[in-house]
């Protein structure tokens, strides 16, 4: 679904327009949208639990 | 612990990732500088970012409590698995209840893959994970 979509899993489903939306931080505290990750390609986004 | 295991679960694939033109993106909670320090201690080479309010955490509707982080026994069985790894536990830096897990996206924004760990050190499988990421490709 070009320009982001919904999966639908057992448990959720993702709305990835909403989460492509909100704003994280780079290393260098820089804001970076997080559909950034898959404008040029596929994105793998693996989410730790903490830094430790 | 789980934290240094997942990068290094993804090290050795990287490459294979970089060939599908898939772009690597770890996500954690606590600040940049911890995030620095993490990429160095751990010598992650794929982006970290910080996400302070934990807004993606929630509305990919990952798990946050005590429970899922102390009290379950499936916790000892991933923890000796880190463990004979080398693993070991570091300070937390972040948010200690939170859980995590892994999202594949296509280029444009579909999802195709995500995992929610049920508890701590649950992690998804590489297999799984490359394989959505070649379908995505």
């Amino acid at each position: 679904m070009p320009g982001g979509g919904t999966l639908e899993t057992g448990r959720m489903a993702i709305d990835t327009r909403t989460l492509g939306a909100l704003e994280l931080l780079d290393v260098d505290g820089n804001p970076v949208r997080v559909s950034s990750a898959w404008e040029a390609g596929p994105a793998v986004l693996v989410f730790l639990r903490h830094f430790g | 612990m789980f934290c240094r295991e997942h990068p290094a679960e993804f090290r050795p694939h990287q490459e294979e990732l970089k060939g599908l033109g898939a772009r690597l993106v770890f996500v954690s909670t606590g600040t940049p500088a911890m995030a620095r320090d993490f990429r160095e201690q751990q010598r992650v080479t794929a982006s970290i970012w910080v996400d302070r309010r934990r807004a993606t955490y929630r509305h990919l509707g990952f798990k946050r409590s005590p429970g899922s982080t102390l009290f379950s026994p499936a916790i000892l069985k991933h923890a000796w698995r880190a463990l004979r790894k080398g693993f070991r536990q570091g300070a937390t830096q972040g948010d200690p209840w939170q859980q995590g897990g892994v999202l594949v996206v296509r280029r444009g924004g579909e999802a195709v893959f995500c995992f929610a760990s049920a508890q701590a050190g649950d992690l998804a499988s590489m297999e799984d994970v490359l394989a959505a990421t070649r379908a995505a490709s």
